[in-house]
């Protein structure tokens, strides 16, 4: 109950939530940005650590080459500690990361021969039957094949969300576009995969 | 949309997560945070210098601006003074360069400025 003595939803209570803890997070970061920018390593490797995770999860999406996922996530953080006078005090650490990650990704993946893409290891991918891993084998070659028809940030858009599970305003955000942009990626995207794909889902 | 989640489904069925297990985030993570102290360190002595030079540059401005104002100064010298000679040797050089008609036309002209 409100002030009011009206009953408040449970959506706009979790929003109200969400926001106290976002603004939290805000000003925590903020508070290891200056400390960053006065010189402290220290505060710098617990912003790293925070990312590291996630961030070498959307390099390897955009490189499928570990090693390479490693050097970007590096070159990143460098970059980012380079430029961290330009960080606006009172945003989020993370959507500033993500976009140049992202950017210099697919600019990596564009301009570099790069190595050829790993196929996930044993233990992610689980033990399975033969005849099981073979099926699962040529399903994922199509889905691959179907990827690589979308254009290249589109295709990261749809990864992000239904791969990696980042929310919509978090990829618009990371890409510095529009969330109604993000929308239609997806959309454009989901026709893209269903028209390619169509095969696999009517067998 | 009912398509949507079958391929949904399937993608997830086969996409795995990137391979973050079998990656040693911490050494990266170690890595990054040597490279950060390095830079650092790079960025607080550059900016320490900077500030020193600037320091520097600005006692010896001050220092030059002082100098030239202790430097006693002497009246000026009238144009007559200045053509003939005398207190004024610079001016007296400066009319003898310029050739003898000029020379001739400038100390004319300084005659009649000074009277």
């Amino acid at each position: 109950m409100d002030h009011q003595g009206a009953p408040v939803e449970p959506a706009r209570v979790r929003t109200d939530l969400e926001a106290q803890a976002s603004a939290a997070v805000v000003a925590e970061e903020s508070a290891l940005v200056e400390r960053v920018q006065g010189g402290d390593s220290t505060a710098y490797d617990v912003l790293v650590r925070r990312y590291i995770r996630r961030a070498f999860t959307v390099a390897f999406r955009l490189l499928g080459h570990r090693e390479d996922a490693e050097d970007l996530v590096q070159e990143t953080f460098m970059i980012l500690l380079r430029q961290i006078d330009d960080f606006e005090l009172g945003r989020r650490f993370g959507p500033w990361m993500y976009r140049i990650l992202i950017n210099r990704g697919l600019n990596a993946r564009k301009s570099r021969a790069l190595r050829r893409t790993e196929t996930l290891p044993d233990d992610v991918i689980g033990a399975e039957a033969p005849d099981l891993a073979v099926e699962r084998a040529e399903v994922r070659a199509r889905f691959r094949g179907a990827l690589e028809s979308l254009p290249p940030r589109q295709r990261v858009v749809i990864e992000l969300i239904e791969l990696d599970g980042f929310t919509r305003v978090e990829v618009a955000e990371a890409l510095g576009i529009s969330d109604a942009t993000v929308r239609w990626h997806v959309h454009d995207a989901w026709r893209t995969l269903r028209r390619v794909l169509a095969p696999l889902v009517s067998r | 949309m009912r398509s949507n989640d079958r391929l949904r489904a399937l993608w997830r069925g086969v996409a795995g997560t990137a391979p973050t297990r079998g990656v040693d985030l911490d050494a990266l993570a170690a890595r990054i945070r040597v490279d950060t102290s390095l830079a650092l360190r790079a960025r607080a002595s550059w900016n320490r210098w900077t500030r020193t030079a600037a320091v520097v540059g600005v006692a010896a401005g001050l220092a030059a601006i002082c100098t030239i104002k202790m430097i006693p100064t002497r009246p000026a010298t009238t144009l007559l003074e200045a053509v003939s000679g005398g207190e004024a040797p610079a001016r007296e050089f400066e009319v003898a360069v310029v050739g003898p008609r000029d020379g001739a036309w400038v100390i004319a002209a300084a005659i009649g400025a000074d009277r």
